[in-house]
């Protein structure tokens, strides 16, 4: 049943995100166009496009308007999130959503997973992006090419590749972005479910937003026990014991902000 | 066990206000049963509480001897008073929501309603009109082979062609073994159809019992019973 929610969330989203991901691609190329258009005249330098006012100023504006554009992504992402959560079981669509026969979690679940999911997308969008406007008109450019491209990145490896368990880092840090994203989201919907509550009323928006701040913060102070943590467990400032602390403690928010929307999903909502 | 639905001692308190009080009756299957009440006596409540909507403050709810959850949901086909397709969706992409998720959704008989209906399966939920969105609502509902329908307030704000429309489709589509429970005010229209009827008065049952016998007791049709009953 997972799957199927998953199938109808995602499209759900969709409608509304796939216009911002080709436009940020196709402003994105038109960038990259212009961004080739300097590194390729041969008057080129690093300070200047090369004497072209006219085609500086456009790189200028497209890459600025990219950025906001990029922005605008992330922000639409956010807000896609909350009303996908606010609409579909808080609202009028949640007397067909929760009549499915499907256990409450798995609901929850397929929220949370189609968040992720349109997180994700927009970072390998934006990345997308910026490998159009920067990686490939270097690549192609008279004055750097391939090989230099090819040589920065080898001297980017090496230099990595010098610092005592890089590669940890790199897998907890990953692990604690993912795990701070999923804590970030399922916050939200906790503070919408709470905010459904009879004590407060008509002001549920204003309360939903209260409810989340105090929430983030409570939760962030308790993350800051990581350092602090591994500083009592191995003596001094161990880098990567705070991070598995990190870790684990941002698991156990995620897990106690799931398993408590669930229950006032299945006991407390008033719909 | 010919028990469907079986409500013991439910009360239900939203806030300070008593929604339902002690509320005890059992359903059998097979039946078409008229929750009858005014606006605020309880009617949706109590389809709620079968759907899991919400939670009794007190008392149990039993379908198939079971508390609402997953398998109840399997076999109940819920038409509640409001809108509630995904509207981003077109009408196939409902239907097709519905063979997911439900078994016993008949999608071919769900077609020829809508064939009759000359509703184009490819039309967005978003440009259709209320009246042709309850329609949609009303065929996915009545398309399934469900054990208990629960239609709530499905001929209130309608006009009497449309009303015509909808008791002739409930009528057509639901099983001998299946039992409907079909909450309204406006007793006149569908009081030919009922077997049972349930009076909700201010969160309790005032009156239960067969059509045939209240009728025969109280001298008097339902329609006439229910204006003495709830006389301002």
């Amino acid at each position: 049943m997972l799957g199927k929610l998953l199938k109808y969330e995602i499209r759900a989203a969709a409608s509304v995100m796939t216009p911002i991901y080709l436009g940020v691609l196709a402003l994105a190329s038109i960038c990259s166009v212009c961004v080739y258009g300097c590194l390729n005249n041969p008057f080129f330098t690093l300070t200047a496009a090369g004497g072209n006012p006219v085609l500086g100023i456009v790189t200028g504006l497209s890459a600025m308007v990219l950025l906001a554009l990029v922005l605008l992504m992330f922000i639409l992402t956010a807000a896609n999130i909350i009303q996908r959560f606010f609409v579909n079981l808080l609202h009028d669509e949640s007397y067909l959503m929760f009549t499915l026969p499907v256990e409450t979690s798995t609901l929850l679940l397929s929220k949370l997973l189609s968040a992720l999911f349109y997180l994700l997308l927009a970072v390998v969008v934006s990345g997308l992006a910026l490998w159009i406007v920067v990686g490939i008109p270097m690549m192609l450019s008279i004055h750097f090419g391939l090989g230099y491209v090819w040589v920065q990145m080898s001297k980017l490896a090496q230099i990595f590749a010098q610092i005592p368990s890089g590669g940890l880092y790199i897998v907890q840090g990953v692990i604690a972005l993912l795990l701070v994203t999923t804590a970030l989201i399922l916050t939200a919907y906790l503070a919408m479910l709470l905010a459904q509550m009879p004590l407060f009323g008509r002001h549920k928006i204003l309360a939903a937003i209260l409810i989340f701040c105090l929430l983030a913060w409570f939760f962030s102070f308790i993350s800051t026990m990581a350092p602090l943590g591994s500083l009592l467990l191995g003596g001094m400032m161990h880098l990567s014991l705070a991070g598995w602390l990190l870790i684990i403690i941002l698991a156990g928010q995620s897990l106690a902000a799931f398993s408590l929307s669930k229950w006032l999903m299945a006991h407390k909502l008033s719909l | 066990m010919n028990t469907l639905l079986q409500f013991n001692g439910v009360s239900k308190i939203y806030g300070n206000k008593q929604a339902l009080n002690n509320v005890t009756f059992s359903l059998p299957k097979g039946k078409i049963v008229g929750l009858l009440g005014p606006n605020g006596s309880g009617k949706t409540t109590i389809m709620k509480l079968i759907n899991g909507l919400i939670q009794p403050t007190s008392g149990t709810v039993l379908i198939n001897g079971e508390a609402p959850g997953v398998a109840s949901k399997a076999v109940i086909s819920y038409l509640p008073d409001r809108t509630y397709l995904n509207n981003w969706m077109k009408v196939r992409d409902t239907f097709d929501m519905f063979c997911d998720f439900y078994t016993d959704f008949d999608r071919q008989k769900a077609e020829e309603m809508l064939r009759n209906l000359a509703i184009d399966p490819a039309a967005n939920l978003k440009s259709l009109s209320k009246g042709t969105l309850e329609k949609v609502q009303l065929i996915l509902v009545m398309a399934r082979k469900a054990q208990l329908y629960l239609l709530d307030e499905p001929i209130a704000g309608v006009d009497p062609a449309a009303r015509d429309y909808i008791l002739h489709t409930i009528l057509n589509n639901y099983g001998e073994e299946s039992t409907i429970l079909l909450s309204t005010h406006l007793i006149t229209d569908v009081e030919s159809i009922f077997e049972q009827v349930i009076f909700v008065k201010n969160g309790t049952i005032d009156l239960m019992g067969d059509v045939d016998e209240i009728r025969a007791k109280h001298n008097k049709s339902i329609d006439s019973l229910f204006r003495e009953v709830y006389k301002c």
